[in-house]
């Protein structure tokens, strides 16, 4: 949330002398000076001035020190902390029911917006002492999520009071206990089976040492022994989530990566056990417990990696739907706070400025400015008059409006197109992975050769002998490339993701990359800042009366034009003169009387007056004073400083740009032009529906959009993105979600995409030769247990260090190029 | 050579032991959260030297 009131009034004079140049609380830079009395303390604006009063008062200074002390004079983005919004809402039944569970009637867990340091976290775990009504605060920085307990019933709007006050936002979210405890409890778990596993494999690799180096007779038989006992919890507890993963491919009739682990756990302990009773010595205990451990080992930082990123995807999008109306109540005849959930047809809903439209409806007020530019990209809102439908997902833009509910949820226009987006989803998923496949090949292959050596070894030789060496070959015949270095590498490269920006919600994406051919783009927000602000106006021209006769007129309007007009003078210090017969002219502009002259503001499409190469021009105020024109402004939203870079850059890799606009054809015409992307290439006015068909119908295609209208595009392309501030909607299908304002992180992906398949390749070819030559030799018969015990714990070290290796030249890549 | 049985004992008690008390953090949720925790070590060291220095004051 950007703060837009940096204008307050000076109540000391501006030459006092200041150390600071940037606001203590926020550290922006102090525009206004508008210093603290007792401690001359310079803070940009009101709120963060009000912050520090407050967190003084109550004795929490050490939030500053701890900031410096931790993060030096790091930025932060505060949040208003005089906004009006107002929580007692929490303190209603209904909300209650929605936000507590029966086991834990007083706690409540909150979304907390602005957490980024362990200052932060000190703050908002120091409210109990200040807030008498709640009892304890504990928040997590991984998921920034607060669990609040209360003391006393109906309090719940205490926090996020309290908190909004500090200059955070907290949003109160539904947590699925139930869902919640069940992971905790199965990660839990897994941990469990990798200690298990830690600890037996660690003590049979001791013993073994000894075997190895020659104890013999009955120390030998002893350890061996303690070796089998401590293999038995390993393969049965430890190892139990391949036999599981093993059982449910089978019953999908699907290959497993799962299934040549399996393979060689049985095998390999079954051989072991049988040569140990038989006081033969090609016991392979210390291999295989090695071996799960190692696996279970990845596994586990992969899913860690994962959970880590889903957790974050999922609290991002809560945030995007606010979670309560205002219904009308018609035993009481007022308004009430209802949640959401509640919204049925035929209800009558009060929204202000601002606001999402949750529903279809019909206006009941008499007119209402709505901006449909989620649905059609366009940034100018809409006039709506008394009974016309309204749509979901348009945003309100006059001060008020009540709507009279028609559809609610999946049953809105946008809801039926999200439900078709979501079954494009679903089909989606099941494409397989190259691992998979690589896996069958290999599982096959090692069976098939097995079965055929111990054909001919066991006529050559005896049946026993061919069957060691086959289980040799099988042992030694390690899948280690698909089954850690694959998970292993797909974590580092997730990691690596989140580090640079893009949250992955699909590992598939990394496979599909190398295939795309064609990248889309949509226009308004994505290649521009889908901004509507004024990009040129002389404004000197105009006399100091005639600027402040303006500034008045456009304050009596709601409508964007007038608000970026209002913005565009508001440092200014005029004194306004008083505003008579304002009025409207349909659907052209508005007039009105000040200071005993008749102005008049009149907006026209403008074809040819570009002037500088990032705007794009979308409208044209003409302002007449007494009939004769004063002056003019030109607005409109500009491209983006990086699109025109990151445009050449991928054409410059030959990929085909597109883009796929619902804007008018003047508009996207005008981005095309200074994008030099070609016309062919270039669609306007396409409805959601449209959007999504032109993708089906190219193949290998990426789609990089935010709105809620290019929600079935992102779901019907190879790859959708959905860049930062995108609608739910768009979050929930896309594959990929660039978490910052920059498009040059889809560029980035691209390198680190494909760093990490050539890692990949490298392992494959490396698993390749090491199974041929081992295996070769465990056929011939050299490999005894010793070889085995050093080569299968090397081959995977050689593998881990590879895909290690491959991730470090990436981040060496990064850091020349950040000083290239 | 007698005495390797009671030091086969020993480790192998010993493993048990860490064994044991990984289960029980595990079990009380030491590890759910590996974020949070290190950072809130952070503070409290601060928060005690700051107590400290009041304590001086008065």
């Amino acid at each position: 949330m950007q703060r837009t009131v940096h204008s307050f009034s000076l109540n000391h004079p501006p030459n006092h002398p200041l150390k600071q140049t940037h606001c203590l609380h926020c550290g922006d830079e102090v525009v206004t000076t508008n210093i603290m009395e007792s401690d001359g303390k310079a803070f940009c604006c009101q709120g963060c001035r009000s912050v520090y009063e407050l967190l003084h008062q109550l004795g929490l200074d050490g939030y500053y020190r701890l900031k410096e002390s931790l993060y030096g004079e790091e930025k932060q983005v505060p949040i208003d902390p005089d906004s009006p919004e107002s929580y007692e809402y929490l303190n209603q039944d209904n909300f209650i029911k929605l936000y507590t569970t029966e086991e834990s009637p007083l706690s409540m867990n909150f979304y907390i917006e602005g957490i980024h340091c362990a200052a932060c976290l000190w703050l908002i775990e120091r409210i109990p002492r200040t807030v008498p009504d709640i009892e304890s605060v504990s928040l997590s920085m991984s998921t920034n999520v607060a669990e609040v307990k209360f003391k006393k019933e109906k309090r719940f709007s205490s926090f996020p009071e309290i908190v909004k006050r500090f200059g955070y936002k907290a949003h109160p979210i539904k947590m699925d206990e139930e869902a919640e405890e069940l992971k905790d409890r199965e990660n839990r778990r897994f941990l469990v089976r990798l200690g298990v596993a830690a600890v037996c494999a660690g003590n049979i690799m001791l013993l073994s040492a000894a075997i190895y180096s020659g104890a013999s007779g009955i120390f030998a038989r002893l350890f061996t022994l303690l070796n089998l006992m401590l293999t038995i919890p390993v393969i049965t507890y430890s190892a139990y989530p391949f036999y599981k993963s093993v059982f449910s491919s089978f019953r999908a009739k699907r290959a497993s990566i799962d299934i040549p682990v399996v393979f060689v756990i049985m095998v390999g302990f079954s051989l072991s056990a049988y040569n140990y009773f038989k006081g033969s010595d090609q016991i392979y205990f210390d291999s295989i417990t090695a071996f799960i451990f190692l696996l279970l080992a990845s596994r586990y930082f992969l899913k860690s990696v994962q959970e880590r990123i889903s957790g974050k995807q999922l609290l991002n999008r809560d945030l995007f739907s606010s979670n309560r109306i205002l219904i009308w109540d018609d035993s009481s005849g007022q308004y009430f706070f209802q949640p959401m959930g509640d919204l049925k047809p035929g209800d009558k809903i009060k929204l202000t400025i601002g606001d999402r439209i949750p529903v279809d409806g019909k206006l009941l007020s008499s007119y209402a400015q709505l901006n449909l530019s989620v649905l059609t990209g366009e940034n100018i809102p809409q006039t709506v008059l008394k009974d016309d439908n309204v749509f979901a997902g348009s945003i309100l833009e006059s001060d008020e409006a009540v709507i009279k509910v028609t559809n609610t949820g999946k049953s809105t226009r946008i809801g039926k197109i999200l439900n078709e987006v979501e079954k494009n989803y679903q089909s989606k998923i099941s494409f397989s992975t190259f691992s998979d496949k690589y896996a069958t090949v290999f599982t096959s292959l090692v069976g098939i050769i097995a079965i055929a050596s111990f054909l001919t070894f066991s006529s050559i030789y005896d049946s026993s002998e061919g069957l060691n060496r086959v289980m040799a070959f099988i042992l030694i015949a390690c899948p280690c490339a698909f089954v850690f270095a694959l998970p292993l590498s797909l974590g580092l490269s997730l990691q690596s993701a989140v580090e640079n920006g893009v949250l992955v919600n699909d590992t598939k994406v990394f496979d599909k990359l190398q295939s795309i051919k064609n990248i889309f783009f949509d226009k308004t927000g994505t290649l521009t800042k889908g901004v509507f602000k004024i990009l040129n106006w002389n404004i000197e021209q105009l006399s100091q009366e005639d600027q402040a006769a303006i500034l008045a007129i456009e304050r009596e309007s709601n409508h964007p034009i007038a608000r970026a007009i209002v913005t565009h003078l508001s440092d200014k210090k005029l004194g306004l003169p008083v505003v008579e017969e304002f009025k409207h002219i349909y659907s052209k502009g508005v007039q009105a009387k000040a200071n005993n002259h008749i102005y008049k503001f009149v907006s026209d499409k403008c074809i040819n007056c570009q002037k500088d190469l990032n705007e794009v021009i979308t409208t044209r105020i003409l302002i007449y004073k007494d009939e004769s024109l004063i002056s003019e402004i030109l607005l409109g939203d500009s491209i983006k400083e990086d699109a025109k870079y990151v445009i050449e850059e991928l054409k410059g890799r030959k990929f085909n740009i597109f883009i796929l606009s619902g804007d008018k054809e003047n508009n996207v015409k005008q981005v095309s032009e200074r994008l030099s992307i070609p016309l062919k290439n270039v669609f306007w006015e396409q409805t959601p529906e449209e959007k999504s068909e032109i993708i089906k119908s190219k193949k290998n295609s990426m789609m990089i959009g935010d709105g809620l209208n290019d929600a079935g595009a992102l779901s019907s392309a190879d790859i959708g993105v959905a860049i930062q501030g995108s609608v739910e909607e768009s979050l929930k299908v896309s594959d990929l979600y660039v978490l910052n304002n920059d498009l040059f992180t889809i560029v980035d992906f691209f390198d680190h995409g494909s760093a990490m398949v050539q890692t990949m390749k490298r392992n494959r070819s490396f698993s390749v030769v090491y199974n041929l030559t081992a295996g070769t030799f465990a056929l011939l018969g050299f490999i005894t247990p010793l070889v085995a015990a050093i080569l299968m714990p090397l081959s995977s070290l050689i593998l881990i260090s590879s895909t290690l290796y491959g991730k470090k030249v990436l981040a060496m890549k990064d850091v020349k190029r950040m000083y290239s | 050579m007698n005495i390797i049985f009671l030091t086969l004992g020993i480790s192998i008690t010993l493993a048990l032991i860490f064994l044991i008390a990984f289960l029980w953090a595990t079990r009380r949720g030491q590890y759910d959260d590996l974020t949070t925790p290190s950072q809130r070590m952070l503070i409290d060291d601060f928060e005690t030297k700051r107590n400290d220095s009041n304590k001086k004051e008065e």
